[in-house]
């Protein structure tokens, strides 16, 4: 049956790592899969909001989530990330490498500008973690004879020409490659790895009217007239991350409200000329 | 802390939807998949051959059998009228659908210089001609202001060349054609429009043996093996769901990691 497979509450009970976890994108994905019944660990730097988060979390799914502060530029944090995840949990059986660094660092040089510290730290954060927590988890799986999931997130810029943050899209279209290829790789061993593609989503609601006027004023430019909010991510990710998803992988889920898919020419613009093809 | 109005994932209580298509097993698992979710599902064979009649009504007891309203009927959807009139009797019995799923399949594999116009027609005309004609119906009678869906199966065969599926690639790339361009026209009248690229699954005509080592073919799937319908349903009720009003204009593929090969 088709909602049971949507059950991430087993037996037995599914654990997942959420990086990043403690805010935005990651925390509402955290809250949609506690929901859905899985044991959840967020990992992201600061200790004060992982706290915040982890209340939620488990006011939504009824399960403390655990958490652990980590540098997921650091290969040593990311496997002890997973190591204590494991220990207490018993299990891991998905990795979500959502953790990353959109606008921060260097967004808005020109190539010449961009210093070397800015380009690193931009590919550490958003390609080198989804690396080191890739394979901390799967080293654990394939102790424990296989079988899991690794759910990605990259970004719409990846796929598109984005002068103004060229770095972040490069590092996000090497987790859509890293995907694939690892999806190839992990195939024999049964782990699943996929990828959440998003455009312009809105981290948290509008805290002002101020804010929500910004959100409807940027999303005036988008197909669905609107910005996405983060929570549309969580029911995607549990798709993906649950069992109703075995026959997906190597996959990039892009989630964007039509932003790709209509891109070469302005939202709402209508060609007007008659069959046959007589531009006026 | 102000808060998001969130929807369910994995909620279909209270709609209506319409799945056409039930020359292949799958249509039969959407139906049920969407009942279970908790809609009402009216379905409509795509042509009028006799086993395909058969599924359908089949697949409408599934649906009562669950609990939910169903109803069945018999289209053929290579005749515009006969899908309008179709779409406007299930209105009238059924309720006007929010959700429509086109499950057409009428695959041909034949070298192109042997391929007859009759043959290259009836596979363009059910396989997108049909796509065409639901939609169109289906937006003529759709009650405005609710959110719609309009999810298309096609196959990965419309998206990598294969040898002998000339026609039948054409009507299937056809296909992703209309749902991104429908994507953009009814985007901002809250409706999305989506494909669901299904590889190959263990229904595909030609596959060959499910031996790993007799059939080339299964060696070349990364999973090493064909895919099942209930693999496919939860992203269909994923994606008919309010949850999914951000999901739009793309191609999501079920098939085993096929097309990471590209």
């Amino acid at each position: 049956m088709v909602l049971e497979k949507l059950r991430m509450d087993g037996p037995p009970r599914r654990v997942v790592i959420v990086t990043g976890g403690s805010r935005g994108l990651g925390k509402a994905m955290a809250i949609s899969l506690a929901e859905a019944g899985a044991d959840i660990c967020i990992a992201s730097r600061t200790l004060g909001q992982l706290e915040s988060a982890a209340a939620e979390i488990e006011a939504a799914g009824g399960r403390a989530p655990l958490i652990v502060p980590t540098n997921v530029q650091s290969s040593a944090e990311c496997d002890a990330l997973v190591a204590k995840t494991v220990e207490h949990f018993g299990r891991l059986d998905v990795m979500l490498n959502n953790a990353g660094i959109g606008d921060r660092r260097g967004a808005g040089s020109r190539l010449w500008d961009l210093s070397d510290g800015d380009w690193q730290d931009t590919i550490e954060v958003n390609l080198h973690s989804t690396f080191y927590c890739s394979r901390a988890a799967a080293r654990r799986m394939i102790e424990r004879g296989g079988g899991g999931v690794i759910l990605n997130v990259a970004s719409g810029t990846a796929l598109r020409a984005t002068p103004n943050s060229f770095a972040y899209a490069a590092a996000k279209a090497g987790v859509i490659s890293l995907t694939k290829s690892l999806a190839g790789m992990l195939v024999g061993e049964d782990i699943r790895v996929n990828c959440i593609v998003p455009g312009y989503v809105a981290q948290q609601p509008p805290a002002t009217e101020e804010d929500a006027e910004r959100l409807r004023s940027r999303g005036r430019f988008n197909t669905v007239r609107r910005l996405g909010e983060a929570w549309e991510l969580g029911p995607l990710a549990v798709f993906l991350c649950s069992d109703a998803s075995s026959y997906v992988t190597g996959e990039s889920f892009i989630i964007d409200g039509g932003g790709i898919a209509g891109g070469i020419a302005p939202t709402g613009f209508v060609p007007e000329f008659a069959a046959g093809g007589t531009h006026a | 802390m102000p808060e998001w109005n969130r929807k369910p994932g994995f909620d279909l209580s209270g709609k209506k939807a319409m799945v056409v298509g039930f020359a292949n097993p799958l249509g039969r698992a959407l139906a049920s998949g969407f009942a279970e979710a908790g809609a009402d599902v009216a379905v409509a064979s795509a042509t009028l051959d006799g086993d395909e009649v058969m599924e359908a009504k089949r697949a409408a007891k599934d649906v009562t059998k669950l609990g939910r309203q169903s109803f069945s009927q018999g289209w053929d959807v290579t005749l515009p009228t006969n899908v309008q009139v179709g779409l406007k009797q299930v209105t009238k019995e059924f309720g006007k659908p929010t959700i429509l799923v086109y499950n057409a399949d009428y695959p041909l594999a034949k070298p192109l210089e042997k391929t007859t116009d009759a043959e290259f027609a009836r596979v363009q005309q059910v396989n997108m001609n049909g796509a065409y004609y639901s939609a169109r119906s289906f937006v003529r009678e759709f009650p405005e202001g609710e959110s719609g869906r309009l999810i298309f199966v096609t196959g990965i065969f419309g998206e990598r060349g294969i040898e002998n599926l000339t026609a039948y690639a054409a009507a299937k790339a056809g296909v992703v054609g209309l749902s991104a361009a429908l994507s953009q026209e009814l985007g901002g009248r809250g409706m999305t429009s989506n494909c669901i690229s299904t590889g190959w699954m263990d229904y595909t005509a030609g596959r060959g043996g499910d031996e790993i080592g007799a059939n080339l073919l299964l060696r070349y799937i990364p999973m090493r093996r064909f895919g099942h319908v209930d693999e496919v349903s939860a992203l269909a009720v994923l994606l008919a769901s309010d949850a999914a009003g951000y999901l739009n204009g793309q191609v999501f593929h079920v098939d085993g990691g096929v097309t990471t090969h590209l």
